[in-house]
């Protein structure tokens, strides 16, 4: 019996040393093979190969690739590209993409655009002006999801040319073609019907669809038959869903990931001050404005535009990484009217005294919000600031599928708004829900705010545009019936071993991204 | 046996009949429109409307659910609204990293369970029983979440020995697959052990009290005998049903543990179902879910009838 315990012991002991001997040497390639996916970093030329692991709070969908869409921010652009590539930190300065050049007429009504050449969908059939015309059809369809469809539904689209387009609209392109053609990538026409459940995904992009698993990643090689010679860089990318912000950070500080898109502003700066490896990406710029529908006297508008202390909201939700100027425009587009900006600044005396001539003091302002935690902590800073000044905030926190219907539904009153700034403001007037004229979730309106924003969209020349938005805006100032609190870059992470990080409309072009050597 | 099953049929299935109206209803009630999510935030309510119609959403209810109910029993378990992908796909997609992670820590759970618990109601040197019974008060009042954290923080980033996120499927990869669930399912499986281990160790002590074990003792059965075949074997009860309830536990754990160890498993799937109102794949997931609690439950009847003759004859 002793002789046989013993045994028992012995083998009992091997096991758990060879399970441990196991998982020791096991543990190592595991860490290991994550840490050589990715290649190794310096600094000097360009290098190819290598993996980017990309990780984002939303999961890809496939079927809003004619929408700009966080979900799609790290992958989109590597498959599907657009006519023509507008910068996030340069609005006015559009790029080259699947069109070589275009030229707007005078008045402004039409353009032509010439198509690039030699370039081939990932199933090797050739791109041409028919496929122009097809991707426009469909961002009209009622069924699909597009920023752009107001305008593009004042459009007509006609191939006039293998490769050339001719675009006629009834309103002037001059501020709105490069933003449209930049949010609305190229999709095949033969292969379209699979995006509703990506069975099929296929563009003209430096990279091809590998595998796709709805909800949680999206596996990208590299494309050899891309149209510009020597790229991509990169062999592989994969664009995963972590929702946590702590486990972004964790596959960051862990070697997993190299770009992290979605996480907390707090956590983006955890993982890159004071260390070497990682750095901030400024993304899609973004105005987080509050929309008084529900405050009749323009009085206590205008109070509750000084009542809110946007510099605090910037430094204590965003890291001070936004502006405060009190503006919708972008400050990076034309005709951004400087002189008017700052018109509400934080001044708790002023606004006390409109509520009381006003005679709202305790008066209720409800506010409605999606239940995200940087909306909410914003919305703690205004409940904060207006309680001060005698008002009483009430808070509606909404999931994002009620949030959403209320505010399409126009039933949203007091509401706080996060909106992308992907445009001029003749482009933000027909496409953002806050401003736009048609179909906007803003209910406030008035004979004079058609007008002066049809003026900026009707504008043909710089100096009309120019005047238009300044009148336009000066009326926004007056009547207050919103006001832009903070506008501020998405924020991401990336790894310094990686270069060229170019952000674009629609999200991260990765055609020219590499690790160097 | 047999007839024990039988007799349990009925119940079972008022209990997934009734699971599956509630399953159907409760996200309904809940106020939000998944056509408002898939058009996204700029989105007209004319472009929200054309959506819904498109995903049958204007539909009465009863036909809806009817239509879903018919197609459980043709394996057709609908179609997401955000993916518009089959529903078992999504979910086929991800059960084996979920049940991966559910059956490790499951086994985890007995090993250190019951490990612990014998421990705590055998150890006879004082100093062994309050090392025991420390661990098992710290392992208490841990939730897996923390746990979870702690091993991030210590494997993931100070010794980076083990991978602290993202997985390879075992199916896949089996060695290294296995490194990617051993920090997950011990983050899930240590803070319920010690539930476990505190009910064997109660059990344990007691049973020691029972005249049966004087009577062993002084019949000169050895001690490690008595320990095994009479007070162990007699304390298992209490832990079985337990673990058989901890089991549903593991996975609900296991949507908090896929988040912070970026696992894309059901709990993932359910949690962005719920936010986007994907009704189709939440209300599955919910049937499923009681399903296997249901499952569980008999599992633990059936350990439970064969320890205890009194329970299947009953």
């Amino acid at each position: 019996m002793r002789k046989s315990t013993g045994i028992r012991r012995r083998r009992a002991g091997l096991a758990a040393v060879a399970l441990t001997s196991l998982l020791a040497a096991g543990c190592s390639s595991a860490v290991n093979q994550a840490d050589e996916a990715a290649a190794e970093g310096g600094s000097g030329e360009c290098q190819q190969g290598g993996t980017v692991v990309a990780a984002n709070s939303s999961a890809p969908e496939v079927s809003r690739v004619l929408a700009q869409s966080a979900t799609n921010l790290m992958w989109a652009r590597a498959v599907f590209e657009p006519l023509i590539n507008v910068s996030t930190v340069d609005l006015d300065d559009p790029q080259p993409a699947l069109a070589t050049e275009w030229e707007i007429s005078d008045d402004g009504l039409s353009a032509v655009l010439q198509l690039r050449e030699g370039v081939a969908f990932h199933t090797g059939r050739a791109f041409t002006a028919d496929d122009v015309v097809f991707t426009m059809q469909q961002a009209l369809d009622p069924a699909t999801v597009s920023d752009v469809k107001a305008i593009v539904a004042g459009w007509e689209v006609e191939a006039t040319g293998e490769h050339e387009v001719t675009i006629t609209s009834q309103t002037p392109l001059t501020d709105t073609l490069a933003s449209t053609l930049a949010l609305t990538p190229i999709v095949d026409s033969e292969t379209y019907a699979g995006l509703a459940d990506g069975s099929q995904i296929i563009g003209t992009g430096p990279f091809t669809v590998e595998s796709y698993s709805p909800g949680a990643d999206i596996v990208l090689t590299k494309n050899d038959d891309y149209w510009q010679d020597g790229l991509p860089y990169l062999d592989r990318i994969e664009s995963t869903t972590i929702p946590d912000s702590t486990a972004q950070v964790s596959s960051l500080r862990s070697g997993r990931a190299q770009l992290s898109n979605g996480l907390t502003v707090q956590d983006a700066l955890s993982v890159t001050e004071g260390n070497p490896q990682f750095e901030l990406l400024s993304t899609i710029n973004g105005t987080y404005p509050i929309i008084l529908d529900a405050v009749e006297d323009q009085r206590v508008r205008q109070a509750i535009g000084h009542a809110i202390d946007r510099d605090r909201i910037n430094e204590q939700v965003f890291g001070g990484r936004g502006t405060t100027d009190g503006l919708y425009w972008a400050a990076a587009s034309a005709n951004y009217p400087e002189d008017l900006t700052g018109a509400y600044e934080y001044d708790p005396e002023q606004a006390r005294q409109l509520i009381e001539e006003a005679g709202a003091a305790g008066t209720e302002v409800p506010i409605t919000i999606i239940n995200l935690p940087v909306i909410a902590a914003e919305y703690e800073i205004i409940a904060n600031n207006l309680t001060e000044v005698g008002l009483t905030p009430t808070l509606t926190a909404l999931a994002p599928p009620d949030y959403q219907q209320r505010l399409s539904a126009g039933t949203g009153g007091n509401y706080l708004s996060l909106r992308g700034l992907n445009g001029s403001p003749s482009f933000l007037l027909q496409t953002n829900a806050d401003l736009r004229l048609e179909g906007a979730h803003r209910q406030f309106t008035s004979p004079e705010y058609t007008e002066l924003a049809t003026a900026v969209i009707g504008a043909t020349t710089a100096e009309e545009s120019a005047e238009a938005v300044h009148e336009l805006t000066e009326y926004m100032n007056d009547q207050a019936f919103l006001h832009p609190l903070v506008t501020v870059p998405g924020t991401s992470v990336q790894s310094t071993d990686l270069q060229d990080v170019d952000v674009v409309l629609g999200g991260w072009v990765p055609a020219t991204t590499c690790y160097v050597e | 046996m047999t007839r024990f099953l039988i007799r349990r049929i009925p119940s079972v299935a008022l209990v997934l009949v009734a699971t599956s109206v509630i399953a159907f209803l409760l996200p309904r009630l809940v106020p939000g429109d998944p056509a408002a999510v898939v058009a996204g935030p700029d989105a007209s309510a004319e472009t929200i409307a054309a959506i819904r119609t498109e995903l049958g959403l204007d539909r009465p209810l009863i036909s809806q659910y009817f239509d879903w109910i018919g197609g459980l029993f043709t394996g057709d378990l609908g179609q997401s609204l955000r993916f518009n992908r089959p529903v078992s796909e999504l979910i086929g997609d991800r059960v084996v990293s979920t049940l991966e992670l559910a059956l490790l820590a499951g086994l985890f759970l007995v090993v250190f369970g019951i490990g612990l618990g014998v421990l705590a109601g055998s150890a006879r040197a004082r100093w062994a029983r309050v090392l025991v019974e420390g661990t098992n008060t710290g392992l208490l009042a841990a939730p897996p979440f923390l746990v979870g954290l702690l091993f991030i923080l210590l494997f993931g980033v100070a010794f980076r020995v083990l991978p602290t996120s993202g997985e390879v499927s075992v199916l896949e990869d089996p060695s290294i697959g296995i490194q990617y669930l051993v920090l997950p399912a011990l983050a899930l499986a240590l803070p319920m052990s010690a539930g476990v281990a505190r009910l064997v160790q109660t059990r344990m002590l007691a049973i020691r009290q029972e005249e049966f074990i004087d009577l062993a003792v002084s019949k000169g059965v050895p001690p490690r005998r008595i320990s095994l075949r009479h007070v162990l074997r007699n304390s298992l009860g209490p832990a079985v049903v337990a673990i058989g309830i901890r089991f549903g536990d593991l996975l609900a754990g296991a949507v908090v543990i896929e988040a912070i160890f970026a696992r894309n498993g059901l709990g993932q799937l359910a949690v962005s179902g719920a936010q986007s109102a994907d009704y189709t794949v939440v209300q599955v997931l919910i049937v499923f879910a009681v399903f296997i609690a249901v499952v569980g439950q008999l599992l633990t009847e059936v350990v439970l009838a064969a320890l205890d003759p009194r329970v299947r004859l009953g």
